[in-house]
């Protein structure tokens, strides 16, 4: 009889403990909202003034903005011409990816209906390597392109125009 | 009738327990065993953030959704990046007695929110992977996930709030 009193309370002593075993803890949560990347264009891309001859050619402008001419091109100087320039503005540091136009893009003249073909993008820094935002959280892209040029009888004298896309992603 | 019987039943029981009462006065029994064990006191540490990590917001809201397991997705009209910070699902240390059964409680939905830059952020559907038993050391390691909510255009910055996790002895 004694020993069975002495159980029932041993059995309370350790529920009285259980009821206590609890622990609650604080724990922190975080979230970083980035800046959604923007881009705008500086500078427009610009072959400047050229004159085809009988074969035409090509002009190639660089990223750095140096401008040669291939083939039957005579190239007009001490006029403007310039490789696209495009400002870049999101996360410092951050990895981003360069998504150039994909084939051949038309510059066409609205008075003739003709028009000459832009090609071989290339920029600075290079779209295959990895490209990364400055610590000031903007980056300068230069662009250029190799424009093919007809014969002066395909391509007449005028302003040729056209559009392309380029694309900035963070990576 | 059968109340009536009920009734008598208890009062001889009763009797019995005043008599054992009075020879438990009288009698002497030494070295009784007795045993009392003390358990070791639930205790709970946090190893790891929960971080929800780089998010870019749009014009449409969204979601970002961390699993206890630390994969991240998202829904709607967010982004995810990996260039300022890493996400991570929060990690917990459990330490108590060996091989005992335990629950885990975690937040319930509309309770937690970040605060930041712009309009707090929600923080629900808190989920763990705990076995909610302690191992033959009287330890486990747990994480926990939860979805947050983004807003429209929702303002840089970081975001942080706090949530209670209570871990208790079955």
């Amino acid at each position: 009889m004694h020993r069975r009193t002495i159980l029932i309370l041993t059995l309370c002593l350790f529920m009285a403990v259980t009821v206590r075993g609890q622990a609650t803890l604080t724990a922190s949560v975080y979230a970083e909202v980035t800046e959604i990347l923007t881009a705008s264009e500086t500078d427009q891309l610009n072959f400047g003034r050229f004159a085809p001859e009988d074969e035409g050619g090509k002009v190639i402008i660089t990223p750095e903005g140096m401008r040669t001419a291939q083939g039957r091109v005579y190239l007009a100087h001490g006029d403007f011409h310039s490789p696209g320039r495009f400002k870049v503005v999101g996360i410092p540091n951050a990895n981003i990816s360069i998504e150039l136009p994909v084939g051949d893009v038309m510059l066409s003249n609205q008075n003739s209906g003709q028009y000459m073909l832009v090609h071989e993008w290339v920029t600075m820094p290079p779209a295959s390597e990895n490209v990364k935002i400055k610590e000031n959280g903007s980056l300068e892209i230069s662009l250029g392109a190799t424009l093919t040029v007809g014969p002066i009888d395909k391509n007449p004298v005028g302003m040729y125009a056209g559009t392309f896309s380029l694309t900035f992603a963070y990576n | 009738m059968k109340k009536i019987i009920l009734l008598t039943t208890a009062l001889v029981l009763m009797v019995f327990a005043a008599e054992n009462a009075a020879a438990q006065a009288t009698a002497t029994e030494s070295d009784v065993p007795a045993a009392a064990r003390i358990m070791t006191i639930l205790a709970i540490d946090n190893t790891t953030t929960l971080h929800f990590g780089d998010i870019v917001p749009s014009g449409t809201e969204g979601t970002v959704t961390v699993t206890p397991a630390g994969v991240r997705s998202s829904t709607g009209g967010v982004t995810l990046l990996e260039q300022v910070t890493t996400h991570t699902a929060a990690v917990f240390d459990v330490d108590g007695e060996e091989n005992l059964y335990y629950t885990v409680s975690l937040p319930a939905d509309a309770v937690v929110s970040l605060t930041g830059a712009g309009d707090p952020m929600a923080v629900n559907t808190f989920t763990h992977n705990s076995t909610e038993q302690l191992d033959a050391s009287g330890e486990e390691t747990f994480n926990v996930g939860a979805t947050l909510s983004v807003g429209i255009n929702q303002d840089p910055g970081l975001y942080e709030g706090t949530f209670d996790v209570t871990v208790t002895y079955d």
